[in-house]
């Protein structure tokens, strides 16, 4: 058996895994445009030094555990009637079994200038952003999400002056809700980083940006970060069925034969929402990667679905786990405060559909298996408001 | 493989337990020194109760660890024992494996800034809070010595 993976991050790093866990002998074979298995979610630590170029590459090499034939090149076009990839350097590559798992790649807004603009998705990305910033002193990040945010802190300890432009009302929508946003701007506010909401750039100049309000921020970094798009432009001759990213079933088969897709590059059900939804997250990518590997290499997983948001992280010393449906105000919603924390959780009719934490992260996994598994909570719904849910609750009555 | 094997039957949620993973975890590993020690000693696990039902909630090792399928920086990992163990250097604090775990029983440093987790004392023959139980709730066993419905019912080492 002849497999071949396209895009060397981590679904193609966990399909890799699954397919080895199934079949030891198949030949595998991974063509990528970067050097493969780094963590991603890392590169933000590049720019500041505050982790060293060899922490961010996996820890095993698992080209050589795995036996993976690594082709440095693009896969350019896709033939699945031959079963076929041709590469940019013009080679051809057969394949009995394909994954693709060619991850997202920055949008831009569309203006004038974005050229002269830095994005923040690879490991290049973030040395370049490294070596401008060595000679800047203001740089304008474009978008409050989280990569904004981790660009904006790291820059921030180099020294620079940092402004956020967010064209919605809050940040970080719809990871967070209006009252933990705020919680998070009020932080970074507090170290120094400025933030603009309701408002966009109209240009990017050669020394800052322009606003709708005519108004001119000065800066000598400017940085895009308004989110990501599956990078599926490489198969629009294929005749792979696409949306917003390439459709798979519940195996994560696309619409050809012997053919999968996993990761940021794929659109899936969203397990609360109950509409399909692109990731765009780790923790996604590795649960995809890892059926499409054993169902490429003969066995039968099913992936139930993903959840939109799945994100936990810390900013400027607030420590947050995010869950599901927690941005929109339906459904019936129960709020704590203080402390310095939030608590929030969102409940349709006798299920938990989103859970916010900050501060206090304990046992936020129990009502992460909660969400992800849409149980009825029945009589744990009161024990869940009051935060006193815990993995005893969930044993079998002896 | 080996686990720790809990019998709630047993617990009087003296939490024994706890003090001794706690001291376990304290730079002097004595009761004396660990109650002095600033910042306190963390503990890797968590006597919890219900109306009905008193236990220890710990780390089970999962075969297919949803803490270290999701940890984003390579720093959680499986020894050769099969225990899931970090590699402390690697931690960043993004607390993925938390928001994660179904049991529970990954905390947080909040001093060191690090993911807290049992280890299974690695460097012990016998863990502290199985040594330390007075009745036994706690023991070590073999998983395949226990029949199947009955290592479901209690040990719950699936974790969908
Ligand atoms: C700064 C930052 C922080 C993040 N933080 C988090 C976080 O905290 N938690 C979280 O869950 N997620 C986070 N993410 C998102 C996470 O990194 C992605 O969801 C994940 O990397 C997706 O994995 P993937 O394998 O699907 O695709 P990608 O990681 O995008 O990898 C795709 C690979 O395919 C290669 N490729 C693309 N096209 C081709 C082609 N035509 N031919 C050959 N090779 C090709 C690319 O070079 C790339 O290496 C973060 C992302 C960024 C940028
Ligand atoms: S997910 Fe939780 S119980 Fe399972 S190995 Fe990780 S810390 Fe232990």
């Amino acid at each position: 058996m002849r497999y071949v993976i396209v895009g060397g991050s981590i679904a193609g790093a966990s399909a890799t895994r699954a397919i080895r866990t199934n079949d030891p002998e198949g030949t595998i074979v991974m063509v990528t445009t970067e050097k493969p298995f780094y963590y991603r979610p890392l590169i933000p630590l590049i720019i500041d030094d505050e982790i060293t170029q060899e922490d961010i590459f996996f820890p095993e090499d698992i080209q050589k555990s795995h036996g993976i034939q690594m082709i440095n090149d693009r896969a350019v076009a896709l033939d699945t009637e031959k079963k076929e990839l041709t590469l940019e350097s013009g080679n051809m590559l057969e394949y009995d079994k394909l994954l693709i798992a060619t991850g997202s790649v920055p949008l831009l807004p569309d203006v004038p200038g974005t050229e002269k603009a830095f994005t923040l998705r690879t490991l290049t990305d973030a040395h370049k952003i490294k070596e401008a910033a060595a000679g800047a002193s203001r740089t304008v990040i474009l978008g409050g999400g989280f990569v904004g945010i981790k660009a904006a802190g790291a820059l921030l300890k180099l020294g620079l002056n940092v402004t956020i432009i967010e064209k919605l009302p809050q940040i970080l929508f719809p990871r967070l809700d209006q009252k933990s946003a705020a919680m998070v701007q009020k932080k970074i506010t507090e170290k120094g980083v400025g933030v603009i909401t309701t408002e966009t750039i109209t240009e990017v100049l050669d020394d800052g940006v322009s606003l709708t309000s005519g108004d001119v921020i000065e800066a000598d970094l400017v940085i895009l970060a308004i989110g990501v798009s599956p990078n599926i432009g490489w198969l629009e001759r294929s005749g792979l069925k696409t949306e917003k990213a390439v459709v798979v079933d519940e195996f994560l088969k696309t619409s050809a034969e012997d053919c999968y897709a996993a990761g940021d590059v794929v659109q899936a059900m969203d397990l609360v929402e109950e509409r399909p939804a692109v990731s765009v997250l780790w923790t996604n990518a590795v649960d995809m990667g890892k059926a499409a590997g054993t169902n490429m290499a003969g066995g039968k997983k099913r992936y139930p679905g993903l959840l939109s948001v799945l994100n936990a992280t810390e900013i400027e010393g607030l420590p947050m786990v995010s869950v599901g449906a927690v941005a929109d105000e339906g459904g019936e919603v129960f709020i704590e405060t203080g402390n310095g924390g939030y608590r929030k959780l969102v409940f349709r009719d006798d299920r938990l559909i989103g859970a916010i934490f900050m501060g206090r992260l304990k046992n936020s996994g129990i009502y992460t298996n909660w969400i992800k598994n849409q149980t009825p909570l029945g009589n744990l719904k009161d024990k869940a408001i009051k935060g006193t849910l815990s993995y005893v609750d969930f044993m079998p009555k002896q | 493989m080996d686990a720790i094997y809990v019998k709630p039957d047993r617990c009087m949620g003296c939490r024994s337990c706890e003090i001794s993973c706690a001291v376990q975890h304290s730079e002097g590993k004595t009761l004396f020194s660990a109650l002095l020690e600033s910042p306190a000693p963390m503990k890797r696990l968590f006597v919890e109760a219900t109306e009905s039902v008193k236990m220890p909630i710990l780390c089970r090792h999962c075969e297919d660890a949803p803490c270290l399928n999701a940890c984003i920086s390579g720093c959680l990992y499986k020894d050769e024992n099969g225990f899931v163990r970090r590699k402390k250097e690697r931690c960043i604090g993004c607390w993925t494996c938390m928001m994660v775990c179904p049991f529970g029983v990954v905390t947080r440093d909040v001093n060191k800034h690090l993911a807290v987790k049992c280890d299974r004392c690695h460097k012990l023959e016998v863990p502290a809070c199985v040594n330390a139980c007075p009745t036994k709730a706690l023991v070590v066993k073999n998983l395949d010595e226990i029949p199947k419905e009955k290592r479901q019912n209690v040990i719950l080492a699936e974790t969908g």
